[in-house]
Formats: C-alpha cells, sequence, structure tokens
C-alpha cells in the first residue's frame, strides 16, 4: 500500500529537527564570529587610543622643534599576559618621526588630518597590525600640520578575546540543540503513548468484535485515521452480515429438496416396488439439479455483493456480442422445453463499461429464469436495443410477474407465491446487484402482447 | 479410443467409466494430479477428463505442464468451482471444453465428441441423432435405415448441423462451411437449402430448428 515502509517516527522528528538545527547554529557561529571580532577590536582600539592620548600628552615644543617625555605608564595600559609586540611612533609636523619605530605605516593620507584619531589595519614586518593615530594639533606654535601619534599592537589578545566570546556561545547553543532533542523524544514517548493504549487494546479484541474504536482515545491528528479505520471496519462488518444471511438463507434453501429426497428414497427403499423407486430417483434427479442451480446462484451472489463490487473493474463491453454468446450457451436448455429462443441484436456495437464476466452473469441469469417461467413450447426472446442508451431485453411468454409483487420479487430468496418450481429466489436479487454496480436501471414490464414478463436494463453507453 | 479420466472422486469417476465404457472407449481412471502428470509423459490418450481440485498436484498445473510439452491431446475440464475467472483461466492455459460440476452424462459425451472431432479431424465412425444416423466413412445419411437420396449441397449443409451435436450454428457460419469463400451465392441461399432438407425429414422426428438472430440446430423431437 504504501511506496516503501516508514521509519520510526523518533527517528524522522530528530531528523528533521537536529539536521536543520545543525545548519543553523553554523550559520550562527559565523555570525557570532563576526560579532565577536568587533567587540574584540572595539575593546582593544579603545585601549589603543587611550594609550595614543597618553603619549600625545606629553608632547610638546622644545626650542622649536617637538620633543616627547615617554610615559611608561602609557604603554603599561597595552599589556597583557599575552606574548604581545607593542610598537609606537611619533611624527612631527615636518615629517620626521620625534620617537619610536620610524618604518611603522601612517594611515592612508585620504583619511589623514580630517580626524582626531584613525584606526587601522597594516602589514608590519610581516605580522598584521592594528593602529591607532592620534592628530594632535600644537597650538599657537605657528605649526600648521599635527603632530602624529601612531600606537600599534599585533592581534593575539584580541584573537584570544573574540575565540572566548564565541566558545561560549556555541557551547550554549550546543547545549539547548541537546535539551530540544531530548525534549522532542520525551514529549514523543508521551504523545505516542495512546496509540500504545490503542494497539494493546485491538489485540486484546476477540475477532467478532467488530465495534468501532473510540476517536476521543487519540490525539485529533490521529482521528482521521480512527475514522477511515471504522468505516472500513463497518464495511466488512456489513460484508460479513449479508454473508452470514445469505448462509443461513441458503442452508435453510438446500435442506428443503435434501428433506424431500431423502424422504422419498427412505420411502422407497422400504416399499421394495420397482416403478416407485424409478419415480425416487427420477424426482431425485430433478432435486438435484435445483441443489445445483442453487450452489451455483449463491457464489454469484456472494460475489455480486456490493461491498464487493464496490472495486469491480471495468472494460468497454460490446452487450451485442456479449448477449448474443451468453444466449448462445442457453440454447439446449430452451430446446429442452421446445422453447423458441431468439435473439436480437442492435445495428450496430453497443459499448457499455462494465466487468464482462459479471454483466454475462446478469444477462445468464435472466435467460434463465425466463426458460423456467416460460410455457412449455413458448417463447424467450433477448433483443438488445440501442438508443439514447443502451437496453437489454429478455422477454418470455410465461405467466409474468403481477405489479404488486414486481419490487419483491428483487430481494434475496424471495418467490412468488405458487411460481413454478425450480427457482432459487436468487437470480433476479443478483440481476438487482450487479445492475447497482454498472448504474444501470431494472424494470419489469409486461409485453406489448399482453402477457409473460419483459425485464429491461437500461445502461449508459459508453462515452 | 483411449480416454484418461483424471478425477479425485472416485464414486464419479467410475461412474464416468462405466457410462463411456459401452460408448466404445477404453478408460483409464486416475484419483491424483501428480499421477495423472506422469501418465501423460508416458501414454498417449485420444482425449482427457481433466478435474480442476485434485490432491498431488492442481488440475490447472497438470493441463498447463501437458500443453508445454507441447501436446495436443484434447482436454475437457471438470470443476467443482463453478467460477467464471477460472473457466476464463482454463480455457487459456489450453483446455479445449469446460464443464461445471454437475453436469449431464449426455453433455459429457457430446463435448468429449466434440473436441475429439476438432483434434482430429474425424467424427466417430458413426453419428447418429433419432432415427437419423451418419457414417462418416462412407458419407452416408441414413433415416430409419433407409438411406437418405440428398445433393452435394444438402449433404454438406444437414453434415455441419449432425457434426454440431446440438449447437446452434449461425447462418454466415454455415455459409462459409458449405460454400468456397469466392462464391458469388449470397448467404440467403442456405435458407433454400434449409426448406429442402425440412422436407427430406419431414415426419421423421428430426426436424432443422431456426432461432431468429442465432441460427439453426438440428433436434430429434
Amino acid at each position: 500500500m504504501f511506496s516503501k515502509p516508514a521509519e520510526s517516527l523518533r527517528l524522522q522528528l530528530l531528523r528533521w529537527l537536529l539536521a536543520p538545527l545543525l545548519v543553523l547554529l553554523l550559520v550562527n557561529a559565523w555570525f557570532s564570529n563576526r560579532a565577536a571580532v568587533a567587540t574584540a577590536n572595539q575593546a582593544f582600539d579603545r585601549l589603543l587610543l587611550a594609550s595614543a592620548d597618553a603619549i600625545a600628552g606629553e608632547v610638546n615644543l622644545r626650542e622649536g622643534s617637538v620633543a616627547v617625555d615617554l610615559p611608561y605608564a602609557a604603554l603599561q595600559l597595552l599589556e597583557s599576559n599575552i606574548q604581545e609586540r607593542i610598537f609606537y611612533r611619533v611624527v612631527a609636523p615636518d615629517g620626521k618621526t620625534v620617537t619610536g619605530y620610524d618604518d611603522l605605516p601612517l594611515p592612508a593620507p585620504t583619511r589623514a588630518h580630517r580626524e582626531d584619531s584613525v584606526i587601522y589595519e597594516a602589514q608590519y614586518r610581516g605580522d598584521a597590525i592594528h593602529l591607532v593615530a592620534l592628530y594632535k594639533p600644537l597650538y599657537g606654535t605657528g605649526l600648521a600640520a599635527p603632530v602624529v601619534v601612531i600606537v600599534a599592537e599585533t592581534g593575539e589578545a584580541r584573537a584570544a578575546l573574540s575565540h572566548q566570546i564565541l566558545v561560549d556561545g556555541l557551547e550554549r547553543q550546543a547545549l539547548l540543540i541537546v535539551a530540544a532533542g531530548l525534549l522532542v523524544w520525551l514529549g514523543l514517548l508521551r504523545g505516542l503513548r495512546p496509540l500504545g493504549r490503542l494497539t494493546r487494546s485491538l489485540v486484546a479484541r476477540p475477532a467478532s468484535d467488530l465495534s468501532p474504536i473510540a476517536r476521543d482515545a487519540v490525539q485529533a491528528e490521529v482521528r482521521p485515521l480512527i475514522d477511515a479505520l471504522n468505516q472500513h471496519t463497518a464495511r466488512i462488518d456489513r460484508l460479513l452480515a449479508s454473508r452470514q444471511r445469505l448462509i443461513t438463507d441458503a442452508s435453510h434453501q438446500m435442506r428443503t429438496p435434501l428433506a424431500e429426497m431423502r424422504t422419498q428414497i427412505e420411502v422407497s427403499l422400504r416399499q421394495d416396488r420397482p416403478e416407485q423407486l424409478r419415480q425416487a430417483l427420477v424426482d431425485a434427479h430433478a432435486d438435484i439439479d435445483h441443489l445445483a442451480r442453487l450452489i451455483g446462484q449463491m457464489l454469484v451472489q456472494a460475489r455480486s455483493e456490493p461491498e464487493v463490487l464496490q472495486d469491480q473493474r471495468n472494460d468497454d463491453v460490446d452487450l451485442n456480442e456479449l448477449a448474443r454468446a451468453t444466449t448462445l450457451d442457453y440454447v439446449a436448455a430452451a430446446r429442452k422445453k421446445a422453447i423458441d429462443l431468439s435473439f436480437e441484436g442492435a445495428a450496430e456495437p453497443t459499448v457499455v463499461r462494465g466487468n464482462a464476466l459479471l454483466l454475462r452473469e446478469m444477462i445468464a441469469n435472466l435467460i434463465d429464469n425466463a426458460i423456467l417461467y416460460a410455457h412449455p413450447s413458448g417463447a424467450v426472446a433477448v433483443r438488445v436495443l440501442r438508443g439514447q442508451r443502451a437496453v437489454l431485453e429478455v422477454e418470455d411468454n410465461g405467466p409474468g410477474i403481477a405489479a404488486a409483487e414486481r419490487e419483491r420479487v428483487f430481494e434475496r430468496f424471495y418467490r412468488v407465491p405458487g411460481a413454478a418450481a425450480g427457482g432459487s429466489g436468487l437470480g433476479l436479487s443478483i440481476v438487482r446487484n450487479i445492475c447497482l454496480a454498472h448504474r444501470a436501471q431494472v424494470e419489469l414490464t409486461t409485453p406489448a402482447s399482453g402477457a409473460g414478463l419483459c425485464v429491461r436494463v437500461h445502461f449508459d453507453l459508453a462515452t | 479410443m483411449r480416454l484418461l479420466i483424471v478425477e479425485d472422486s472416485v464414486k464419479l469417476a467410475t461412474s464416468l467409466s462405466e457410462a463411456l465404457r459401452p460408448r466404445g472407449y477404453a478408460v483409464d481412471l486416475v484419483h491424483d494430479g501428480a499421477l495423472a502428470d506422469s501418465l501423460l509423459r508416458t501414454e498417449l490418450y485420444d482425449a482427457v477428463i481433466l478435474d480442476l481440485s485434485l490432491p498431488g498436484m492442481d488440475g490447472l498445473t497438470v493441463l498447463q505442464r501437458l500443453r508445454e510439452r507441447g501436446t495436443a491431446t484434447p482436454v475437457v475440464v471438470l470443476t467443482a468451482r463453478g467460477d467464471l475467472e477460472d473457466r476464463v483461466r482454463g480455457l487459456n492455459l489450453g483446455a479445449d471444453d469446460y464443464l461445471a460440476k454437475p453436469f449431464e452424462l449426455s453433455e459429457l459425451e457430446a463435448r468429449l465428441q466434440a473436441v475429439m472431432r476438432r483434434a482430429h479431424g474425424v467424427a466417430a465412425p458413426k453419428v447418429s441423432l433419432g432415427p437419423l444416423e451418419y457414417d462418416s466413412i462412407g458419407r452416408v445419411f441414413t433415416l430409419r435405415g433407409e438411406r437418405l437420396l440428398l445433393r452435394p449441397k444438402e449433404h454438406a449443409v444437414l453434415e455441419v448441423l449432425l457434426l454440431r451435436m446440438g449447437k446452434v450454428i449461425s447462418k454466415p457460419a454455415l455459409h462459409e462451411h458449405v460454400f468456397a469463400i469466392d462464391a458469388a451465392t449470397g448467404q440467403d441461399v442456405v435458407e433454400i437449402y434449409i426448406h429442402r432438407l425440412r422436407k427430406h425429414l419431414q415426419g421423421s422426428g428430426v426436424a432443422i430448428v431456426t432461432l431468429r438472430g442465432l441460427g439453426y440446430v438440428l433436434e430429434a423431437g
């Protein structure tokens, strides 16, 4: 029924939950990393600036040239327990280095002089370094350009900080994911509990109990499944009940001819009169035919129950051909009663949608009935007419069926009071079931001649 | 004519053989499918009566294996299942005819004759229907022991009708049997011969019955 066996719901949910969460964690880690680096940079750049500011405070003009007394406290600001190298440089307005590393790179000229300070990065002696350049104008000295104080450091400390921020964050998130997985597992365990209870109660059920399953015992999501199961069970229940009735009715129907046969044979055996024995055998022969017919029709009846026919296979069937072939099967039976059996097809193929085996069974039942009830040396006519719809007609000149009885004869095992012996009471019930399955309508009418019965079945033509 | 009856009911098989032996058949009985299968490998029969529900091996399997060996021996299948699908399966597997239990002995005999004639191309040497008798070797019809003098076409029509054994033959089929395909005659010419034959058979108790829309059937009254 399913294309592939469904795997465990828990595994499925965990996979659907954990895989996206892990992807989200990776994306988040990338963003967190950027944020952590930015935070670390901001903190350390501020320290660089403070240090540059302290140096700038000691810059003054001595004898017309810039001089600086380097405050060691300023550089101590930058010290940490991480091995880092610190560089500084003070550049006079004339571009000469006053003190420090005279090859420490200056900020890009486009950014110079526009701001009080510039934060930038550069390559220096094979390392990536972070630098701060502070512009200190020397007012009242006549010098147009400011003194530039540059402080720089290699990035180990800030890398360590950003790394720590990132790891701390990721650890917390990973814990959250594990917790989510556990909660899902526990939730499912709880959520599946009603299904477990349902399973145990179904396993414990006796086979005869086809009552509906209580839909309130399970969650709303599972209720449609329970409803579908209940509907299916109800169909099986109806089918079983109908079968049971058929078996009960049929055994009753079969006991009667068996009892007749048994009694008649027993009496004949006791009396030892050859001609009576012979009569008993002749009667038993007829009874056996009756029983055989009954059993055959019961099988067809069982197969033509509406519940069974719901999913029958449909093909295009030429009613003309089918009716003709079925009529031919009944020539021997008709001739035995010297009945004039005739067939009249439509001029062109009359195609209907249906199951050929069942339609043949239906036509056979109609002809069989007609031959059974037609007067000896009477006539049975089978016709196929094609108009707006396809019509199958089976007409006999027997006693017919009184209008008052015409509905009841379709009931299973109903027989018109005083009807000729030999009928099983199943034929028309089978016909009606097969008609229902083919959306065909069956009507009983009196032939134009005024005597007998004409059964007419109307089909939709295949399009 | 050698006949094999494969039927698990000993009672039914014995009755059948008792009915068929007086008709000149040499009958062998088997009650088991596997036994029937091995027998059919070595022995040659003119026809087989095969029950479907058998111990040892299912009747349909016996039939399938027989046909797989390329044996064309005609097979009449008997079944208690009476199921149309079974019938279709049986015929598809190569059964020549099919009878649902219970059946009439005369019906079985007629089917047996028909399948053997189809398979071997020869009818029983003598075929009779009531007072009408046909010697298929001398190709002579006799009615109540007197030779019936028929023209060739009349003879051909009556032969076809008699050999159908109570089955209907349609007018087109009869026409095809009796006249060459390229004959310039219409199908209605059949009616002329039917009419003449009826005159020959008048009062004999054998009659050609017309079933409107179906065809003709020869029957003894």
